[in-house]
């Protein structure tokens, strides 16, 4: 795992946390695709979707009235987060401050892990429980978005008590409808989180999980008109690595500056022909680590490629070009490689998704010999809801990771994941799910192999 | 040997493209033909019955509840599960019998009750029969499939003349009739 904080806030309905890996020269740009939109995954599930606490109407600009008529009227759909806003003029001109709602929720998860510390001999096995609560607080607008949203993972180990952990996070997301092209998406978030046994980010092996303390400021603007499609990203992202007992971690504080812009250009209807460039700063708060290494390092990419989105049967997205990266440690050697993304989803039947990504990106990485690493992902996600309220899900993934280190210090790293779970929704309140999570890391160096399994139940309550 | 020559070729064609219209609309209209008179009249729908030279006796009557049309003179006379030839030879039997020589009678269906379709569409519930309409159009009336509708075949349920609801195996194209349901049924993959 690269510089990824778990921020599982933005997933709070789904009751899933996930990783972001928050300073890679990527994003995704294929959410608001048709046959994205009617994945699986994506499916709204109406009967099973929490309804919120309405705060009731107390806020008002000035003379205006809020007018709840526009709440109870249901030809007025409030837009929720990642669906495509209303940009009509007579919306935008309807557009008022209404309501809010707050969507508390609560995780439970028992898992079970039979190897902790992600080693590959005399493994140890342990039993976790997770405790993980979020509460939202979002607008019920008919145009723009906001939402806070605050929660915490801790987990509690049986055995090895050491390994507990305490995560949380806040952060906030206003989405303003400039008018009817333009839309800007902002996030601010600060997260406290620990790294996993096994990640690069662990490389340090403390006597307790290492901490990371990350703060995240996001800008995207989104422009379309006609076939011309803009936009641009910015994140600016924080890394405050706490000591952990006497291992000292300050070298590992850094800044990091992604700029990505995409330029599309519709050819026919649905297909979109685009250019992506990119560039990647990393600046470390302290010039040179205790053995007198330079992290800093600094890059750019620029990829092209076609998306085709005709129908909501199937996407696909296919980008080639190229990236370059240099580093400021004498020694490290700037290469200029190829770089490519793509991915193909398929709703097989409009109750089976098929998801093939792959993809290579530059990771940041806390490792102590390589600032980065260069990583070759490939994955495959199968989907399938047979009953409105039952979610099969099956996935797999390589990663071959590349360390730029110096030389004689040479590190790859293959790690092959492969899970299943199967999610059944109670009620709009009530879920559960199991899950099975396998992992194997080969590493070059030794002593770094792994396998694990992890059994987890998971039982959560929505409002 | 022979030759082809594109003209005569040509008119061979089209000739054969006539003769195929002719044959398809022929079939066509027999079929459509054998769509009505294959239908089993029943409770709600609209008849008008006229007896030629006889204006006391024709008029417009629904068929009951108890699947009886009530006819001047003769009284109520069973309409439910019988054709319209079927119901015509009847009422000619009973007027023939006892009240008009040679009765010229004819029969009209003028409104016919509806049909009602189910399961996995956006809007189920009951639809104003169409003639000619198919499995197709009335899935079409009915807002179409949700995403768990299984598309093809569906189910169909009609009454046969006992008036039991008999299960058919339907495919898009196959005739509707009045008071028919459609089960559109849940896919599970």
């Amino acid at each position: 795992m690269a510089l990824g904080l778990l921020i599982y806030g933005a997933l709070a309905e789904s009751g899933m946390a996930q990783t972001l890996d928050l300073i890679n020269i990527s994003a995704d740009f294929s959410s608001e695709a048709q046959a994205v939109q009617e994945s699986v995954n994506n499916q709204p599930r109406t009967e099973y979707q929490p309804i919120g606490i309405r705060l009731g109407q107390f806020l008002s600009f000035g003379d205006t009235a809020l007018s709840p008529q526009a709440v109870s009227d249901p030809t007025l759909t409030p837009l929720r987060p990642g669906a495509t806003p209303d940009k009509s003029a007579a919306s935008l001109r309807d557009s008022q401050v209404n309501s809010f709602l707050l969507r508390p929720g609560l995780e439970t998860d028992l898992v079970f892990d039979d190897n902790v510390f992600r080693v590959d001999e005399r493994t140890v096995s342990d039993t976790i429980f997770v405790l993980r609560p979020t509460l939202t607080l979002e607008s019920d607008w008919l145009n723009h978005f906001v939402d806070i949203k605050v929660g915490g993972e801790f987990g509690r180990h049986q055995d090895f008590k050491d390994e507990d952990y305490d995560d949380y996070f806040i952060s906030t997301r206003p989405r303003i409808d400039v008018d009817e092209h333009t839309v800007l998406e902002l996030e601010l978030g600060y997260s406290s989180a620990h790294t996993e046994r096994g990640s690069t980010d662990d490389e340090l092996e403390g006597p307790e999980p290492a901490i990371d303390r990350l703060l995240n400021v996001e800008a995207d603007w989104q422009y379309q008109a006609d076939k011309y499609s803009t936009r641009m990203l910015y994140r600016y992202s924080q890394i405050d690595a706490l000591d952990n007992g006497q291992i000292e971690r300050d070298f590992l504080d850094a800044h990091g500056h992604v700029w990505l812009l995409r330029q599309g250009y519709e050819l026919t209807t649905g297909t979109t022909a685009w250019l992506r460039p990119g560039l990647l700063f990393i600046d470390y708060r302290q010039s040179r680590d205790d053995n007198g290494f330079v992290r800093d390092n600094q890059g750019w990419s620029f990829v092209a490629g076609l998306t085709i989105d005709r129908s909501a049967v199937s996407f696909l997205e296919l980008g080639l070009g190229v990236l370059f990266h240099d580093f400021e440690q004498n020694g490290l050697d700037d290469f200029l490689d190829l770089v490519y993304v793509g991915r193909l989803l398929w709703n097989i039947t409009p109750l089976f998704t098929l998801d093939v990504k792959a993809e290579r990106t530059v990771e940041v990485v806390e490792s102590t010999s390589a600032p980065i690493s260069l990583d070759d992902s490939v994955s495959l996600e199968l989907a399938w809801d047979p009953r409105e309220n039952l979610i099969f899900g099956a996935t797999t993934g390589f990663t071959r990771s590349d360390y730029a280190t110096l030389p004689g210090q040479d590190k790859e790293e293959d790690r092959v994941e492969i899970g299943f779970n199967v999610q059944y929704l109670l009620n709009s309140n009530l879920y559960v799910e199991a899950r099975y999570d396998y992992e194997q890391l080969d590493s070059s160096q030794a002593g770094s192999d792994y396998q694990n399994n992890v059994f987890t139940l998971r039982a959560g309550v929505q409002l | 040997m022979t030759f082809w020559h594109p003209k005569r070729g040509c008119r061979r064609n089209s000739r054969l493209i006539e003769l195929l219209f002719l044959v398809g609309l022929l079939l066509f209209s027999g079929a459509a033909r054998a769509q009505l008179s294959d239908y089993l009249l029943g409770p709600g729908d609209k008849i008008s019955l006229k007896v030629f030279g006889h204006a006391d006796l024709s008029g417009q009557t629904t068929v009951g509840s108890d699947g009886t049309i009530a006819v001047p003179l003769v009284g109520q006379v069973k309409a439910a599960t019988f054709t319209v030839p079927e119901l015509k030879e009847r009422i000619v039997t009973r007027l023939n019998r006892d009240f008009v020589v040679d009765p010229k009678v004819s029969i009209e269906v003028l409104n016919y009750r509806p049909f009602f379709i189910l399961g996995e569409v956006n809007k189920a519930g009951k639809y104003d029969y169409i003639v000619g309409i198919t499995v197709r159009k009335a899935i079409a009336i009915a807002e179409g499939y949700t995403r768990r509708a299984k598309h093809d075949p569906v189910l169909l349920i009609r009454e046969d003349r006992q008036g039991v609801p008999v299960r058919y195996k339907a495919s898009l194209n196959t005739p509707v009739h009045p008071g028919d349901t459609i089960e559109v049924v849940r896919r599970l993959f």
